[in-house]
């Protein structure tokens, strides 16, 4: 119950950093046509944005601790779990991101990746959560955990992805209407998610190479066949080549531009999937 | 003493009109000095910019045309210009309309370009000048101090000196959002003309790394890219260079589009999508509209850059009221120093009158006592101080209230002057000589935030002599 109650709070506690965050795509003192200028400044908004996200990254932190002692299992022995910690990733990354250089608008769309991620560990917090024997392996708590942080950097390029082709827009279309003023430039949108993708995928890597690992070597065996003939398994590879292909055009080939952004975006819709999908191998039960 | 301005500004008076009475910054010196030398002034200060010249002073008249008068034919015989031809442009302002206006005009407010902050570094020039030349006192230091320190809140704290003010700060605003910093960034210009010189001027500014030149006439491209440190190309070779820059500005006399999509979309595929900024401010176009089907190709042509101009500035409009809040409170800190200012030399004398009488009666008193033993002469002196100083206290008390802005509702500055005479007659303060430097011990003391003046040794004396009233 206290699990749930935290869990509710944290989830306040994005969404209104989020919105704040977010307020600044719709609040700007310079642009704002006449009569806006009463409603209180965008950057006084935006500074409750950041309080917000630490509050909900503590009290996120205490709901997983409360969880792992009321079921004596890691969090990523459950969907709800994994799900989790999965939002606590992308908040850290948010806040690691905003304590290197303020980019409010990234902020905002990333959270509310975390906010869907949160609400469907809430939403399915009434599942059995009894684990199995491989649930509590080190190992395999690894392998969740690095897949989990990896897809939480991929949150924070997908924020920047989207921003980058809605800025794109603005200033190819539109720039009479100021909109471009609100959002980052497209170089500093294009770098951070970069780095977010040269830090998540070896640690998708790691996470898949581990599962592999203990998928053909560990307790309960896998064959070939069955383990391919997993869905989620296999998106998950096509999740990584993703990436692979990404950061291989961005370094090998120096491409730039849309067409990466474009890459990210397909990347994150596919990795949402993988939730969604149904799985012959990955049971909490 | 009154706080005056004359002067004239883009509002009222026509270039022609301006142009007669500016002062380059080789002659204000000598204009400051003759100024200065004016009946009655004080202190006086010259604001002279392409848009307006204005002279604040602080003179020591009773009437205020006292004050303007001299000023007026002051500026008459400098420049030259019949009295009765200036004098239609001319406006003057007194005490706080003066203080107001000045912070306006450092703020932007006044501006031919509404929040434009290349005033609030003339204005500091104007101040500089007036010390060199040594025509400044307290005053107007406090007041242009205080202006500038308003112009900077109001830069700060509003969205009134953000957005591009030109066509050229448009370019940059839009590379800027495109490419982050430019540092790194290079220009390829097609076609030598002035237009094409502002905007890469603005761009160069904004630290791009390279600047190439390209116009029919080489010699012409040479003399652009020497002005703007770049370098020139011939013609013909300009699509080869369109691999490598990163912004394009066209503004060539071409009587049709010299870049298109055919044009464009080989040398693309050769950029890999790094994105290309195309900046036509040409008429007719140099760009072809089509090349905007391609990808990572941004083209602002002369609408474009003139509408973020105008949605700038409507964006700064609304920011105006904002604006005139913060110049209100800075006007108000400025006025109470002001106050404080008149009091203090008042408070110092009444201190030091009653310290004095004390004294001789002390004097009058030990002759008359012999007898009494030092201990009970400690006693008596220390019920002579703490009477003197009871008796001190509530009309300094009052004053400092007055001065210090703490009036009650419906009190004027009439009511604080009233009371600095009344207390100077009662107690006969007039027959001291009132020194106008013993003021900033206590004027720190009522307006911490105010502004920082200067120690003088007159200052130093009063900071001395109030520590020695106050034990």
């Amino acid at each position: 119950m206290t699990y749930a109650i935290l869990t509710v709070i944290a989830l306040g506690c994005y969404l209104a950093s989020s919105a704040c965050n977010g307020a600044v795509l719709f609040l700007n003192a310079p642009a704002a046509p006449a009569g806006v200028s009463a409603l209180p400044a965008t950057s006084q908004i935006t500074r409750y944005g950041r309080p917000l996200l630490f509050l909900g990254i503590a009290v996120h932190f205490f709901a997983i601790g409360m969880w792992c002692v009321s079921t004596h299992n890691s969090p990523f022995a459950s969907e709800t779990g994994t799900l989790t910690v999965l939002a606590w990733a992308i908040a850290i990354a948010m806040a690691v991101l905003d304590y290197r250089g303020r980019l409010p608008a990234v902020s905002a769309v990333a959270l509310l990746v975390a906010c869907l991620a949160l609400t469907g560990g809430v939403l399915l917090a009434h599942e059995s959560s009894a684990g199995t024997p491989a649930l509590r392996s080190q190992i395999i708590n690894l392998h969740v955990l690095a897949i989990v942080a990896g897809f939480g950097l991929f949150a924070v390029a997908f924020g920047c992805a989207a921003l980058y082709l809605l800025q794109n827009r603005a200033l190819r279309e539109k720039p009479g209407q100021g909109l471009f003023r609100k959002l980052p430039p497209l170089a500093t949108l294009d770098a951070v998610a970069y780095r977010s993708v040269a830090f998540a995928l070896p640690l998708l890597t790691l996470g898949l190479g581990i599962g592999f690992e203990q998928a053909f070597a560990g307790k309960g065996a896998h064959s070939v066949t069955t383990l391919f003939a997993d869905p989620r398994i296999d998106l998950s590879l096509v999740v990584w080549f993703n990436y692979v292909v990404y950061l291989g055009a961005r370094l090998l080939l120096g491409w730039r531009g849309v067409r990466l952004q474009y890459i990210l975006l397909v990347g994150m819709l596919i990795a949402l999937t993988l939730y969604l999908i149904p799985t012959s191998t990955h049971r909490f039960s | 003493m009154h706080l005056v301005l004359v002067g004239l500004s883009h509002h009222i008076a026509p270039i022609a009109v301006r142009e007669r009475v500016n002062c380059s910054e080789s002659q204000l010196p000598h204009a400051l000095l003759a100024a200065s030398e004016c009946p009655n002034i004080r202190e006086v200060v010259i604001l002279s910019t392409c848009n307006r010249m204005e002279i604040y002073a602080l003179v020591d008249a009773l009437h205020l045309s006292d004050a303007y008068d001299p000023i007026v034919r002051h500026l008459a015989v400098h420049h030259r210009v019949p009295e009765a031809e200036l004098k239609p442009y001319l406006y003057t302002l007194h005490d706080q309309e003066t203080v107001l206006h000045l912070m306006r005009v450092t703020a932007g407010l006044d501006s031919l370009v509404l929040g434009e902050a290349q005033i609030l570094g003339q204005v500091k020039a104007a101040l500089r000048s007036a010390q060199a030349a040594d025509t400044i006192g307290s005053t107007l230091t406090a007041l242009f101090q205080q202006s500038i320190s308003a112009g900077r809140r109001t830069q700060a704290e509003t969205g009134l000196g953000k957005g591009a003010f030109s066509i050229g700060h448009a370019a940059v605003d839009l590379a800027g959002k495109v490419f982050g910093e430019l540092s790194h960034a290079s220009v390829l210009i097609l076609g030598a003309g002035k237009m094409s010189e502002v905007t890469a001027r603005h761009l160069r500014n904004s630290g791009v790394a390279s600047v190439l030149v390209a116009n029919r006439t080489f010699a012409r491209a040479e003399s652009l890219a020497s002005k703007l440190g770049g370098r020139a190309i011939h013609y013909d070779s300009f699509p080869d260079e369109l691999r490598r820059a990163d912004i394009v500005i066209a503004s060539t006399a071409a009587p049709h589009p010299i870049i298109t999509r055919a044009t464009l979309a080989p040398v693309l595929r050769k950029r890999r999508g790094n994105p290309l900024i195309l900046i036509d401010i040409a008429v007719p176009r140099d760009i072809d509209t089509d090349v905007l089907s391609l990808d990572n190709v941004f083209l602002y042509n002369i609408d474009d850059l003139q509408a973020v101009v105008a949605q700038e500035a409507q964006g700064r409009r609304s920011e105006v009221g904002h604006a005139e809040t913060i110049l209100d409170d800075e006007c108000a800190k400025f006025q109470n120093w002001r106050r404080t200012r008149e009091a203090a030399p008042i408070i110092t004398l009444l201190r030091q009158k009653l310290d004095r009488i004390r004294e001789e009666e002390l004097v009058l008193l030990r002759s008359q006592l012999p007898g009494l033993t030092d201990r009970e002469w400690q006693k008596v002196e220390a019920a002579f101080r703490s009477m003197s100083t009871k008796v001190a206290k509530e009309p300094i008390l009052r004053l400092k209230r007055e001065a210090g802005g703490g009036m009650p509702q419906g009190h004027t500055d009439a009511l604080t002057y009233d009371l600095l005479t009344a207390t100077s007659e009662i107690f006969n303060l007039e027959a001291e000589p009132r020194s106008t430097e013993a003021v900033p011990a206590i004027v720190a003391e009522f307006t911490p935030d105010a502004t920082p003046v200067p120690l003088s040794a007159g200052r130093l004396e009063a900071v001395i002599s109030r520590q020695e009233v106050e034990t």
